[in-house]
């Protein structure tokens, strides 16, 4: 997988030599804190709880461009705008889309620490 | 450092916690505002980051929570977001942040903002212990100045300036007075009534004043002129004052048996005097250098006369009235203070009249000088010795009497007259008189010994030869007495503090002489207090007669009883 299309491959490479030892356990937080994300996001936007999607996607953001997923962070605050405003319009498919980047974001995190 | 990472986020938190401490720092994790605001009480951290969006209580709310709870210790917050809009970034300012970090956290970044919040709480914390020590410096101060100041009113205090012929006020600039005015009564009845402006104001102006005040009261009481009062004073500012520094004064001596005024000024803007029922203004120009200018040798106390009447009146000021500015910057003015005199006013409301337009020309201007106004006016002088001795009463002996004898041991080994003169010494106005009674005193007390016990002649002291056994016979005479006796005995009675009479009685167990006889021949001789020679065998009665009111001897010539009266006439 190209690990080019999914991260910032510098920042990356820094937040490892940053947590040295600790790399592995926050990429093992990071996957424990996700897991559950786009399924909630999922329920949320069917019962079209617009606030609960929106602070979902915010925290998503932020914790995925901590760990410089920058394309995850991009489509989740996409979909914290859209709640914001309350527009529905066009939110599944983001939803979609953001399931298919972080399984490409977890699968490549869980490489790294083999 | 301790610093306090708030963040729901684990992957933040996690991430955070491990750059911070990378760089030494002691770290506290916190899961949500709730959990903030706890920890920052249980641990106190220096630097807290705050995650904006929490569960519970979110960052904005524990930012301004943990604000007020810091009090005005400096706690820096730095908020966490992801936040990019300008509003919201604002908004966490508003709350009491000082800083905020934006995600994805750059930890080159994070680490400058917690080293430069490290500077600024440290640099706050030597401001606050500054802070409090100058605080506490003041305080202390002022303590200080409290006590010092306790101590300047007692010597400088007031003296009689309730007197009901004087009209004060003082304005002080600072919690001391650089001006002074102390009044005091003359035991011989009379007033001194002095003002001072000294150099400056506050304590360095004031501390001149302590001795100034000791000696105008201390030599006033012991019924010195006032001339020899300013030149005593000015000495003693000559020595004390750096140079520079000095005392304008005006000097009031008031007679009210007399109706008149003597009046020194140095250095103080031109003193009214209002005669024939305010119709008459006469303006009293310095004649003279300030106090503690000249030295003593050129030191001129020259004083001016002038006659007063019965409420008349004499105006004086420190020149903190004339220099009295208004807003305007612009002063009073001595124009001004005399057009307030020209306007024919009733002499009775002038000095409010003075006083008010001072205070309504000043307005709420910053004062820049104590000023100081007073007004002495011509009474009779009844209605100030009234108001005075009454004060005086409660602690004086004045209606007394003692009686003291001493035996022949005593008078071999003793010498009774400081005790004498002690118990005298008790009745203020006596003690005025101090030099001439302890004359009395003692002649008569020798007189006692060596003529009536010892029967000496001092007829024998007219030659070198005779004054120097005169003083050995006297000498063996007293080692070999073994009886005999002296009795003094004294009484003092004051009618309303206003007059006295001093009694003094010495008797001796001799056997007296003849003063019969030789009071008709030589009564024309007691009376001249030149005659050198006379029969009261050399008793020096002449020179004790003048002094005395009536000088009377008893019985057999054994015993000799003098009466001093008080106010005296023409005698202090």
């Amino acid at each position: 997988m190209d690990k080019n299309a999914h991260f910032d491959i510098e920042a990356l490479a820094m937040l490892e030599e940053i947590m040295e030892d600790e790399f592995s356990e926050l990429i093992q937080v990071f996957i424990i804190d996700s897991d559950p994300r786009v399924p909630a996001m999922q329920s949320a936007f069917d019962e079209r709880n617009a606030l609960l999607l929106k602070e979902i996607a915010h925290s998503f953001k932020g914790a995925s461009s901590n760990l410089s997923a920058l394309p995850l962070a991009e489509v989740c605050f996409n979909i914290e705008q859209k709640a914001r405003d309350v527009d529905f319009d066009g939110i599944q498919s983001l939803i979609s889309e953001t399931d298919v980047e972080y399984q490409s974001v977890k699968t490549i995190l869980l490489s790294l620490i083999k | 450092m301790k610093i306090l990472i708030a963040d729901d986020n684990p992957v933040d938190r996690l991430l955070l916690s491990k750059i911070v401490s990378k760089e030494g720092h002691h770290v506290i994790e916190a899961k949500n505002g709730k959990e903030a605001i706890e920890y920052f009480l249980q641990e106190s951290p220096d630097i807290i980051l705050l995650d904006v969006i929490m569960p519970l209580l979110n960052g904005k709310d524990a930012a301004k929570e943990i604000k007020r709870l810091a009090g005005e210790e400096l706690v820096p917050i730095i908020f966490l977001t992801s936040l990019v809009d300008a509003q919201s970034l604002a908004d966490c300012l508003e709350a009491g942040g000082d800083d905020f970090l934006t995600k994805p956290y750059n930890h080159i970044i994070l680490k400058a903002k917690i080293d430069a919040f490290v500077r600024m709480r440290n640099m706050h914390g030597i401001l606050q212990k500054q802070r409090d020590t100058i605080v506490e410096h003041n305080q202390h101060m002022l303590r200080e100045q409290h006590v010092a100041k306790t101590v300047f009113d007692n010597v400088a205090h007031s003296g009689c300036l309730d007197a009901e012929n004087i009209k004060y006020m003082l304005s002080p600039l600072a919690v001391f007075n650089g001006d002074v005015l102390l009044a005091a009564r003359k035991p011989a009845g009379g007033m001194h009534v002095l003002l001072g402006d000294f150099t400056g104001h506050g304590l360095p102006a004031a501390i001149g004043a302590m001795p100034v005040a000791e000696i105008f009261y201390g030599m006033t009481a012991k019924g010195f002129g006032l001339q020899m009062i300013l030149r005593e004073i000015n000495t003693k500012l000559k020595k004390i004052l750096p140079v520079g520094f000095f005392c304008c004064a005006a000097a009031v001596s008031l007679n009210f048996s007399e109706r008149s005024m003597s009046v020194w000024m140095g250095g103080v803007p031109d003193c009214y005097l209002l005669t024939n029922k305010g119709s008459h203004l006469e303006s009293i120009q310095s004649q003279h250098l300030p106090l503690g200018v000249l030295k003593t040798e050129q030191f001129n106390d020259d004083m001016t006369e002038h006659s007063m009447d019965i409420e008349d009146r004499f105006f004086m000021w420190s020149d903190g009235i004339v220099e009295a500015r208004n807003s305007q910057g612009e002063m009073f003015g001595e124009e001004r203070l005399r057009s307030i005199f020209s306007n024919d006013i009733d002499p009775n409301v002038l000095f409010d009249a003075v006083q008010k337009s001072i205070n309504e020309f000043v307005g709420e201007t910053e004062k820049d000088d104590d000023t100081t106004l007073v007004e002495l006016k011509m009474v009779d002088d009844e209605a100030v010795d009234q108001a005075v001795s009454s004060r005086r009463s409660s602690s004086v002996a004045s209606d007394w009497k003692i009686d003291y004898e001493l035996g022949a041991d005593s008078l071999r080994n003793f010498n009774p007259l400081p005790l004498v003169m002690h118990i005298m010494m008790e009745v203020p106005i006596l003690r005025v008189m101090g030099g001439q009674l302890f004359t009395v005193v003692s002649e008569l007390f020798s007189n006692a010994l060596e003529h009536g016990l010892l029967t000496l002649d001092s007829a024998m002291k007219s030659t070198p030869a005779g004054f120097a056994e005169f003083y050995a016979v006297r000498e063996q005479r007293l080692t070999a007495l073994q009886s005999g006796f002296i009795k003094i005995q004294m009484q003092h009675t004051s009618k309303n503090g206003r007059t006295g009479i001093f009694k003094l009685s010495i008797e001796d167990s001799g056997e007296g002489f003849n003063y019969k006889k030789v009071s008709h021949e030589k009564a024309l001789e007691i009376a001249d207090n030149t005659s050198e020679k006379n029969i009261y065998s050399g008793r020096g009665l002449p020179l004790i007669n003048a002094l005395c009111h009536s000088l009377e001897y008893v019985g057999c010539g054994n015993k000799v009883v003098a009466e001093i009266h008080w106010p005296q006439k023409n005698k202090v």
